[in-house]
């Protein structure tokens, strides 16, 4: 993996969340895509420093939408994941998949298993 | 709720008026369900945790960190130095010119040092290769002010090998190009200051030398670290920071323009 391309956990949970959504992917379902996958509720402004900071290095791009009233006439700016920030994810999850190779920790948690 | 012109200006300064807008807007719809507290507690922590790296945040707090290490650490450790610098240290006495030049370009770089690794750090995080490489010779560079030979020599020839070995190394050169840039910067501004204050009328500056630094020397030292920190960030940009294709990636996995 290149280290100069390489994620942090938050960053791979918001593309992974951005990839999920597909067109509908902005701030608000975002937050609640992380919120409702993994129990976590990370707050508006790391959520906008880790797009910000992925859209710096290419990784995200956004496209502006339409006014809604709800949102005060503001458009929503939607979360679109690009070719490089594909390519990081699917590194950064191969790495993790490796090295989970031959551990069988997912069967363990899911069929509640314990090693002693 | 209603617009609040005020706060989406403040934020919009940081980020833009796009993202600004946008920001605003998510915590507003956001807002519809979790109350007006909520909304004021989430805009105050957007605020610091948007605002807090960017270029002009990172040279106030570099200013600050500049000040604290002058007026603590520099002085503690100038305390301890060594009375006319008779100690032989590691070089000796064999190789004067070899010492010059490690103690000079020790003594040139740790002040510019004490400016710019909080600067950078604080500006593109510990990740960056610009940062690690000026964490490593602030590290360096900071037992120059000892002003013991033996440390003095120490931190001149590990700064010539980290410069050798970052010059060696690919990844490595760009960083140190940047990192030299600023401090030529920084030396020919502070330069120039200096000899400012023998043309100029004597109202302005000092002409006497130990006068130096003179009455204008806080404002110099701002205007020369502001303009250093300027080149730091578009040197970034130009030569550390690589833009993507503009390709777009799909949950399905098709990528379109």
């Amino acid at each position: 993996m290149n280290p100069e391309r390489s994620l942090g956990e938050f960053e791979q949970i918001v593309l992974l969340a951005a990839l999920r959504l597909g067109d509908e992917a902005y701030g608000v379902t975002i937050l609640a895509e992380i919120a409702a996958k993994t129990g976590r509720n990370p707050s508006p402004g790391a959520l906008y420093t880790t797009l910000h900071r992925m859209e710096d290095k290419g990784l995200v791009t956004f496209r502006d939408g339409s006014p809604t009233p709800e949102r005060g006439g503001r458009a929503k700016r939607f979360v679109l994941v690009t070719r490089e920030g594909r390519n990081a994810l699917a590194s950064a999850q191969s790495a993790y998949q490796s090295l989970l190779q031959g551990l069988d920790l997912l069967d363990v948690q899911m069929f509640g298993g314990a090693y002693a | 709720m209603r617009k609040i012109p005020f706060a989406e200006w403040f934020i919009s300064q940081d980020v833009g008026p796009e993202r600004g807008a946008a920001i605003m807007g998510d915590l507003e719809e956001l807002a519809a369900t979790r109350g007006r507290i909520w909304f004021w507690i989430e805009y105050i922590r957007t605020l610091i945790s948007l605002g807090w790296r960017t270029g002009g945040s990172a040279f106030i707090l570099a200013m600050v960190c500049l000040k604290l290490m002058f007026g603590t650490v520099v002085p503690w450790l100038m305390a301890h130095r060594t009375p006319g610098l008779t100690d032989p240290g590691l070089l000796g006495e064999s190789s004067p010119q070899v010492r010059m030049l490690c103690w000079n370009l020790s003594l040139v770089t740790a002040p510019f040092l004490c400016f710019a690794m909080p600067f950078v750090l604080i500006r593109f995080g510990l990740r960056d290769r610009l940062t690690r490489l000026s964490c490593a010779l602030f590290l360096v560079a900071l037992p120059v002010f000892s002003f013991r030979p033996w440390f003095m020599d120490l931190s001149g020839v590990m700064m010539i090998l980290i410069f050798a070995a970052a010059l060696i190394s690919t990844p490595w050169r760009k960083p140190l190009a940047v990192l030299a840039a600023n401090c030529l910067t920084a030396v020919v501004l502070k330069v120039t200051y200096f000899m400012l204050q023998f043309v100029l009328p004597t109202k302005v500056f000092s002409r006497k030398i130990y006068h130096v630094p003179g009455p204008w020397a806080p404002f110099a030292d701002a205007v020369t670290f502001a303009v250093a920190a300027f080149v730091c960030i578009r040197l970034h940009r130009w030569l550390l920071e690589r833009r993507a294709s503009p390709g777009i990636a799909t949950a399905a996995g098709a990528t379109y323009a």
